[in-house]
C-alpha cells in the first residue's frame, strides 16, 4: 500500500493502491433495523439501488432482531442491551458476513458491542455461553459497518465520482453526520469525532458543494420527543434548519432514518406552526441514485414529507444549462474562471464602462443563457487586450471564452454591424482596406506588390464549405 | 479516531495589510492550501509543501512560507524527521513515498574534492582568447586505426568506426518518463537539447509523437514495462537505452499512478486511461549478462546499429556489472548515483539504497581501464549533478559526460518540494492536470535551461583553462588533477585520488 503524506492526496494514493491490488470488497449481511423497512421503504430502495450500481454485494439473511438502540434500551439493563446486540453480531458471523447498516443507531450499538466484546474476554465468554444454546457465538470476526463507511473506505469517493452521470454541480448541500456515526470515537472509529470530513467528501463526489456551517456537528435532537416532549424536539430541529435557511442551502443530506424524521417530518410540523423552511432532506443514497441518472420516481424521493420539487427542478435546470454550455466550452474551466475573478478588476473595458461585467456574462453562460448572451452587445466589449490572460493563474484568461462567444454570435448571424462589414469585405476581397496607389506615389513610395489574395480567397472558400474552423 | 497528531511542516504567513484578496493563491496552489471566507484568505498549513508558487505569483508580495518553528525536545537519535515519519506511518499503515533525490546529510564527496590549477610552469590557458573544446563523442571507439592506401595513392580508413553521438558540451539530459513529467516539461527539454546540440533521454513512457521532430537529439529508452516501445519509436532517435536501474530507487521498478495517466499519456504509453503503470523491478527477459547481450543486439538490429546505452543504478558491485555491460556490447554505460532524483520512490529506498556517484565513476573507470576496455564504451554519470564544478569533478574521476535531471527541472521553476508523486505540481512540471501543465511555457522553459547550460559551459571552459588544458577529453579520468580534503585514506584509495598537500611527483605510500 502506497501512501504517504497527510493531506489532500491521501485518499487518491490509497485509492490507486487499492485499485492496483484489485482488492475485493467483502460480502455483507444487510441489517435493515426497525425504522427503515417499517417507515421508510423508499430509503431501503435507494440503498439497494445505490449498492447494486456500485457492485457492493449484500445479502438479506434471517434471524436479526432490533439492534437495539442504546438510548431507549440500555437503561432497561446493560446486559439486555448488550446481549441483544451481540446476538445480532453472532447471527451475521454464523453466515460469514460483515454487517452493513444504513442507520446510525444500529451502527453505534453494533459497533460498541463488538468493541466491548473485543476488550472484555470474560464478558465475551459469558455471552457466548448464553448464546451456545441457540448454536451461536460471537468471536469478533464480523464487523458492523455503516453504508457511509463502506462507500468512503471501500468503494471510495473517486469510484463514485466516476459513475456520476448527472452531477449536482453548483448545488450547495449541508451535510448532517449525526452523533452515532462518530461518537464515542474510541469504540466507533470511523472519522474525527469533532471535525469529520469523510461524509463531506462523499457529497462532493456527486459534484455538489458540501458547505461549512456553524451547527454542522449539532445533534438532530429528535429523541427529545421520546425523552421529554415533542415541542423540545421541534426547537432542536428549528435551530439547524434556521441556519440553513439563512445560508440558502439547496438541501440537507443525512445518513440516518432518525435524523431524517427529525428534519423531514418535523419540518412539516414546524410549517404548521408558521415556520417555513422548505429545505429538502435527502438520504445520501437517494442523492447517489439521482446522480447516477435514476429518475426521482424510481428512487422515491417524492414520498418525503418535504417535497424536493424545487430542488429537483433546479438540479435539472443546472444540468441542462451545463449541457448547453458544454457543447461549446470546457465547463470545468468556465466554472473555475467564474469563481476566480482574479483578473476582472484589471479588465480595461470593465474599468471604463460601469455597465460591463465580464464575470457576470460567464455566469450567464453557466446558467444556460447562452442565446441571451450571444444577442447582447456585451461580449463585443472584450477587446482581446489579453490583460486577463497575463493575470490568469492558468494562463487561459476570460479572453478565450469571449473569443468563442463572438465566434458563436457571428455563426448565428449576430454581432455588431462594423465587424460583420469588415468580415464581408475580408471574405470578398481578402483584405480589410484598399491601397490607394496615387497617394503612395506622391510620397515617393514604391508601388505596392502583388498580393496573394487570390490564393487566400480560395482557401477561405474551401474552409467555409467544409465548415472546418480548426479545433473549437 | 481522533485526527492526526502530526503538526504542519510549514506555516503560510499572509500579511493582512498587503493582501487585497485577489484570491490568486487559491488557484495557484496545486495542493489546495488556501480557502477564502469572511473576506480573508485562510491557509490550511498542513497542506503547504513549500513549493512557493503562491509566494512567487502573489501580486502584492503578501505571502511567505516559513518552516514551522515548533520544537521537539532535542534528541540526536530520535530526530523530528524520525518522529514525524512514525506518526505518518502509524496513521496510515503505508510505505512513505517521496519525490526528488536523497535529502539526508550523507557526505557529498564532490564537496570534498578540489581541482588543480597551473602556476608558473605549464601556463594556464585563457578561454576568452583561445579555443576550448567541449565537444564530446559518446560511443564505442576502435582499439587501433588501420589505414590502407589505394591504387591512386590516397590513404583510406580501413577500420570500421562504430556510430558515435556528437554532443557539443559534456552535459546531457537525464531520462525522465513521459507521465512523471508533463508534455510541456518534456518539450522544453527536447528544445534545449536541440538548441545546445546535446541529447536527452526519454524515460519509461515513450515519446509523444509531437516530439519526434527532435529525434536527432534523443536517445529512446526501453525499460522493464516496455511502455511506449515500438519499432517506430526505437528508430526515431540517435540511439537507444536499456534501463536496468535508477539511482533513486535501485532494485525496484516504477509506479506511475493512474491519476497521472490521462488521454495523452495513455496514447504514448499504449495503456488504458487511468490504469496504474507498474514497471517491473527486473527486465523479465534479462537474468544474465548473456540475456543483456541479446537485448543489446536486438536493439542494434532494430535500429541499424545505432549506439545502445545501458543505464544502471550505482550499487556495491557496480564495477563488475559495468564491465559485464561493456562486454555485452553496450556503447554507453549510464551510471546513476544514489542522490539521483525520481518522480516517485519509497522513502526507504531513496534514502538508504545505492552508493554515491563519485565512487561509482571512479571504480567503473578504473575497472574498465584495468581490463583494457575503457575505449569500448563511454561513461555517462548522473545522480545529483548540481553545478559546473560537479561536472568537472565527475569528468576528472572518469566520466565522459554528465546527465542532469533535477537541475533542469529547477531551471523550469521547480522548488524541490519533493511532492512529484502526488501529481499536483503547482509549477506544471511533474503533473498531468491540464490546468497545471498549461502554466509551463516550453519556450520560456527551454530558454532558461539553455541559459543554465551555457553558463555551466562557460564555467567549465574557465576551469579547463586554469588546468592548462584546452579540451574536455584531456580532463577525462585525469585524477591527478583532483585532490581530496577531509577524506579518509580508504575512500581516497577507492577514488584513486591523492589527499591535498601531496604533489604530483611526491611519493604517496599507499599508492605503490
Amino acid at each position: 500500500m502506497w501512501i504517504v503524506d497527510k493531506g489532500p492526496n491521501l485518499c487518491i494514493i490509497v485509492f490507486c493502491v487499492l485499485r492496483s491490488q484489485r482488492r475485493k470488497l467483502p460480502d455483507y449481511a444487510f441489517f435493515w433495523g426497525c425504522q427503515i423497512p417499517a417507515r421508510f421503504p423508499f430509503l431501503e430502495k435507494s440503498m439497494r439501488l445505490a449498492l447494486d450500481s456500485l457492485e457492493v454485494r449484500y445479502h438479506d439473511i434471517d434471524g436479526f432482531t432490533c439492534c437495539p438502540p442504546s438510548i431507549a434500551i440500555e437503561s432497561l439493563g446493560n446486559r439486555i442491551w448488550l446481549t441483544t446486540a451481540v446476538r445480532n453480531l453472532a447471527v451475521a458471523e454464523k453466515n460469514g458476513f460483515d454487517i452493513l447498516t444504513g442507520c446510525n443507531g444500529c451502527y453505534s450499538t453494533l459497533r460498541r458491542a463488538s468493541s466491548i466484546m473485543a476488550s472484555n474476554t470474560s464478558l465475551r465468554k459469558e455471552m457466548n455461553e448464553k448464546l451456545a444454546r441457540f448454536n451461536l457465538s460471537y468471536n469478533g470476526t464480523t464487523k458492523a459497518k455503516h453504508i457511509i463507511e463502506v462507500l468512503f473506505d471501500e468503494v471510495t469517493p473517486d469510484a463514485i465520482n466516476r459513475k456520476v452521470k448527472k452531477p449536482f454541480s453548483r448545488m450547495r448541500l449541508a451535510v448532517h453526520y449525526g452523533c452515532d456515526l462518530l461518537r464515542p470515537s474510541t469504540q466507533i472509529r470511523f472519522d474525527d469525532p469533532i471535525r469529520p470530513t469523510k461524509f463531506d467528501s462523499l457529497i462532493e463526489a456527486t459534484g455538489a458543494q458540501s458547505i461549512d456551517y456553524e451547527t454542522k456537528m449539532m445533534c438532530c435532537g429528535g429523541m427529545l420527543s421520546e425523552m421529554s416532549d415533542e415541542k423540545e424536539a421541534l426547537l432542536a430541529a428549528k435551530k439547524k434548519l434556521a441556519e440553513l435557511r439563512d445560508l440558502n442551502v439547496d438541501a440537507m443530506c443525512v445518513c440516518c432514518p432518525s435524523c431524517f424524521i427529525q428534519y423531514d417530518a418535523r419540518q412539516t410540523l414546524l410549517k404548521a406552526s408558521g415556520d417555513h423552511f422548505d429545505i429538502p432532506i435527502l438520504y445520501y443514497t437517494e442523492l447517489l441514485c439521482l446522480a447516477f441518472g435514476m429518475s426521482p420516481e424510481e428512487v422515491g424521493v417524492k414520498k418525503h414529507a418535504v417535497k424536493p420539487t424545487r430542488f429537483l427542478e433546479e438540479w435539472e435546470a443546472k444540468n441542462k444549462a451545463l449541457e448547453s454550455a458544454a457543447k461549446h466550452f470546457d465547463v470545468w474551466f468556465l466554472e473555475k474562471c467564474y469563481e476566480c475573478k482574479a483578473c476582472v478588476e484589471d479588465c480595461p473595458s470593465a474599468k471604463a464602462l460601469d455597465s460591463y461585467d465580464p464575470n457576470r456574462i460567464i455566469g450567464e453562460v453557466l446558467e444556460g443563457r447562452l442565446d441571451e448572451v450571444l444577442r447582447s452587445r456585451d461580449i463585443w466589449r472584450c477587446l482581446e487586450c489579453h490583460t486577463c490572460y497575463e493575470l490568469c493563474p492558468h494562463k487561459i484568461g476570460m479572453v478565450q471564452i469571449f473569443s468563442k462567444l463572438k465566434e458563436l454570435a457571428i455563426s448565428k448571424g449576430l454581432g455588431p454591424r462594423g465587424i460583420r462589414a469588415a468580415q464581408d469585405s475580408f471574405k470578398k476581397e481578402g483584405a480589410l482596406a484598399e491601397i490607394v496607389e496615387i497617394s503612395r506615389k506622391r510620397l515617393g513610395l514604391p508601388p505596392s506588390r502583388k498580393s496573394g489574395n487570390k490564393e487566400l480567397l480560395q482557401l477561405i472558400k474551401e474552409l467555409e464549405e467544409s465548415k472546418d474552423d480548426g479545433p473549437g | 479516531m481522533n485526527g492526526t497528531v502530526l503538526q504542519p511542516e510549514f506555516l503560510v504567513r499572509i500579511d493582512e495589510d498587503r493582501c487585497d484578496q485577489c484570491k490568486r493563491c487559491l488557484e495557484y496552489c496545486g495542493f489546495g492550501t488556501f480557502s477564502f471566507a469572511n473576506d480573508k484568505i485562510l491557509p490550511n498549513h498542513s497542506k503547504c509543501v513549500a513549493c512557493h508558487r503562491c509566494v512567487t505569483f502573489c501580486p502584492e508580495l503578501a505571502i511567505t512560507v516559513v518552516e514551522n518553528p515548533l520544537s521537539f525536545r532535542n534528541h540526536a537519535n530520535w530526530t523530528p524527521r524520525h518522529i514525524r515519519d512514525v506518526f505518518k506511518q502509524s496513521e496510515t499503515g503505508g510505505m512513505l513515498l517521496t519525490g526528488m533525490g536523497n535529502d539526508l546529510p550523507y557526505r557529498i564527496l564532490f564537496d570534498h574534492l578540489v581541482l588543480d590549477a597551473c602556476q608558473v610552469t605549464n601556463p594556464s590557458i585563457d578561454p576568452l582568447r583561445e579555443p576550448m573544446e567541449l565537444r564530446t563523442y559518446l560511443g564505442r571507439k576502435p582499439d587501433v586505426l588501420e589505414i590502407k592506401r589505394n591504387e591512386q595513392g590516397t590513404d583510406l580508413l580501413k577500420t570500421n568506426i562504430e556510430k558515435n553521438i556528437k554532443i557539443e558540451l559534456p552535459i546531457v539530459f537525464a531520462p525522465m518518463s513521459y507521465g512523471s513529467i508533463s508534455f510541456n516539461t518534456m518539450k522544453a527539454i527536447c528544445m534545449s537539447a536541440a538548441k545546445l546540440n546535446t541529447l536527452m533521454y526519454t524515460g519509461e513512457g515513450g515519446l509523444p509523437r509531437d516530439l519526434y521532430p527532435y529525434g536527432d537529439h534523443i536517445i529512446l529508452q526501453c525499460a522493464s514495462g516496455r511502455f511506449g516501445v515500438s519499432p517506430e519509436y526505437l528508430n526515431v532517435g540517435i540511439g537507444t537505452q536499456i534501463k536496468i536501474g535508477q539511482g533513486a530507487k535501485p532494485g525496484i521498478g516504477g509506479h506511475l499512478p493512474g491519476e497521472k495517466i490521462p488521454e495523452n499519456i495513455s496514447q504514448t504509453r499504449m495503456i488504458p486511461v487511468g490504469t496504474d503503470a507498474l514497471s517491473p523491478a527486473p527486465q523479465h527477459d534479462i537474468y544474465s549478462i548473456e540475456d543483456l547481450r541479446m537485448l543489446i543486439y536486438a536493439l542494434k538490429e532494430a535500429t541499424g546499429y545505432k549506439p545502445v546505452c545501458v543505464k544502471i543504478a550505482a550499487v556495491h558491485n557496480v564495477a563488475a556489472i559495468a564491465s559485464g555491460i561493456v562486454r555485452a556490447g553496450a556503447d554507453l554505460v549510464y551510471l546513476d548515483g544514489f542522490r539521483g532524483g525520481t518522480g516517485a520512490a519509497p522513502n526507504i529506498v531513496r534514502d538508504h539504497v545505492g552508493i554515491p556517484i563519485e565512487v561509482a565513476i571512479a571504480v567503473v573507470d578504473e575497472r574498465l581501464r584495468e581490463e583494457g576496455i575503457r575505449n569500448k564504451a563511454s561513461i555517462v554519470a548522473a545522480g545529483s549533478i548540481r553545478c559546473a564544478a560537479d561536472v568537472c569533478k565527475a569528468i576528472a574521476l572518469g566520466a565522459d559526460a554528465c546527465a542532469i535531471g533535477t537541475a533542469a527541472l529547477i531551471a523550469l521553476g521547480c522548488h524541490v518540494c519533493q511532492k512529484c508523486y502526488t501529481g499536483n505540481c503547482s509549477w506544471g512540471i511533474a503533473t498531468q492536470k491540464p490546468e497545471l501543465v498549461g502554466r509551463l511555457d516550453p519556450e520560456w522553459g527551454a530558454e532558461r535551461i539553455c541559459n543554465l547550460l551555457e553558463a555551466w559551459a562557460t564555467e567549465i571552459k574557465e576551469v579547463l583553462g586554469a588546468l592548462g588544458i584546452n579540451a574536455v577529453e584531456s580532463l577525462r579520468g585525469n585524477k591527478e588533477r583532483l585532490r581530496g580534503i577531509g577524506l579518509d585514506r580508504t575512500i581516497l584509495e577507492v577514488l584513486g585520488v591523492k589527499p591535498a598537500g601531496i604533489g604530483m611527483g611526491d611519493y604517496y605510500e599507499n599508492r605503490g
